[in-house]
């Protein structure tokens, strides 16, 4: 079951890639990055908009790609908030 | 329509017919301004035309446009430079489109067909030049708009915009740089075809200064640890396209007979006397490992097909095999 907070913020990211990326995105646990749908030039001002909007700033040595697999684990990566890039154990990884 | 026979009045703005061949959002890009500025778009030809169930930004731009969208592999068949004469096409534009252009295609248009290139020609011509630059550790690049002749990438040049590499950019964000320089010198020859096509440069490239790069990957994309830390880093950087596939893959290793690709690895600073290749202490999910001159971190490797941290994977003490495509 997923917070109202949590909802809102897909939405907000749901529209940050219509209205800003141009890109429509068919639902939110599309794989954005598997269908093609994330290009280079994309993923690059998705990471701007992000910071911009939600001051969430992505080191590239430690990127994840799985939190951006799609617009729910973008929200998700949002929500976990500062210090979620840390390394994770290596159960998590 | 453009009159045939003396163009455009200078200062008056020409209705140009242009026939896109395009890929990714910098393919989108292009053709969002061509709409922009009124010009008619003959066709965009995209890889997506043929693949309805598959994203295509091009495609689906195209299509919101109302503009006509065909397979991309269309400009191989034979015949298809009479289908670009018939239709009056101006100017043929390619961005980022992955066929090459048979050369009486090339001719068919009124003002030339133009590419734009991610690369400083007549330097760093061919494929993966953004890598290329990268793995030979050049701190400044350039993208080219440059008209398209049977040789590829050897034609006239008619815009560059050049760029600073910076120690912290990798493949991808220098590809990224490139749209962003390119996308503008694309408007630029579009706007100069639209007013004034005499004006559009064509500087001759200098044979002497040419490189072209081909399908391989240096050093048979093996690491080779006994290299100063500098060599090591910026052939990952090369490759490194992270969340995207890599058309190099990643430079790989071996460790206790296991192969270790690695994916994102830093400069430290720091000299070191160890033996290269052998693993020191963990950072973070980072482990520091010896090269000829200094000591590298290494932050993620791809082991078995996932990327983790290297720290997972990489014990203190271990060490990098140094034969069979490990040494110099």
């Amino acid at each position: 079951m997923i917070t109202q907070e949590l909802a809102g913020l897909r939405n907000q990211i749901a529209a940050l890639f219509a209205d800003v990326l141009k890109i429509e995105v068919p639902s939110h646990d599309t794989n954005l990055l598997a269908t093609g749908l994330l290009d280079s030039l994309g993923f690059v001002e998705l990471l701007l908009q992000l910071e911009r909007r939600f001051g969430i700033h992505v080191e590239m040595e430690s990127l994840e790609p799985e939190d951006f697999r799609s617009i729910e684990s973008i929200a998700a990566f949002i929500e976990a908030g500062p210090g979620s890039q840390l390394p994770r154990s290596p159960s998590e990884t | 329509m453009i009159d045939r026979t003396t163009g455009p009045r200078p200062e008056s703005r020409a209705r140009l017919r242009i026939l896109l061949l395009a890929e990714e959002a910098a393919g989108a890009q292009v053709l969002r301004m061509i709409a922009e500025r009124g010009h008619v778009v003959v066709a965009v030809m995209t890889s997506g035309a043929a693949r309805p169930d598959s994203p295509s930004p091009v495609r689906d731009l195209a299509e919101r446009l109302g503009c006509p969208c065909w397979p991309a592999e269309w400009v191989r068949e034979r015949g298809f430079s009479e289908r670009v004469r018939a239709a009056d096409v101006d100017l043929l534009l390619n961005v980022h489109s992955l066929y090459l252009v048979p050369g009486a295609v090339l001719n068919a248009s009124r003002l030339g067909s133009y590419n734009m290139h991610p690369g400083p020609l007549p330097e760093y011509a061919g494929r993966n030049p953004v890598s290329w630059a990268l793995f030979r550790g050049e701190t400044t690049h350039a993208v080219t708009i440059h008209r398209m002749v049977p040789e590829v990438d050897a034609g006239p040049i008619a815009y560059q915009a050049s760029f600073d590499i910076e120690e912290r950019d990798s493949a991808l964000t220098v590809s990224v740089k490139c749209v962003q320089a390119g996308v503008p010198l694309i408007t630029r020859l579009v706007d100069t075809a639209a007013t004034n096509p005499a004006a559009i440069p064509a500087i001759g490239q200098d044979r002497s200064r040419r490189s072209y790069y081909g399908r391989d990957v240096p050093q048979g994309g093996q690491l080779i640890w006994p290299r100063p830390a500098r060599d090591v880093v910026n052939f990952t950087r090369a490759c490194d396209y992270v969340p995207f596939r890599s058309p190099w893959g990643h430079p790989v290793g071996r460790v206790d007979g296991r192969q270790v690709a690695v994916v994102k690895a830093t400069r430290t600073g720091v000299r070191c006397a160890a033996p290269p290749g052998a693993v020191s202490d963990v950072v973070g999910g980072a482990v520091r490992v010896a090269c000829a001159d200094e000591w590298v971190l290494v932050h993620r490797v791809l082991t078995d097909g996932q990327l983790v941290y290297a720290s997972r994977t990489l014990r203190p003490g271990q060490q990098f095999e140094t034969e069979n495509g490990g040494r110099e």
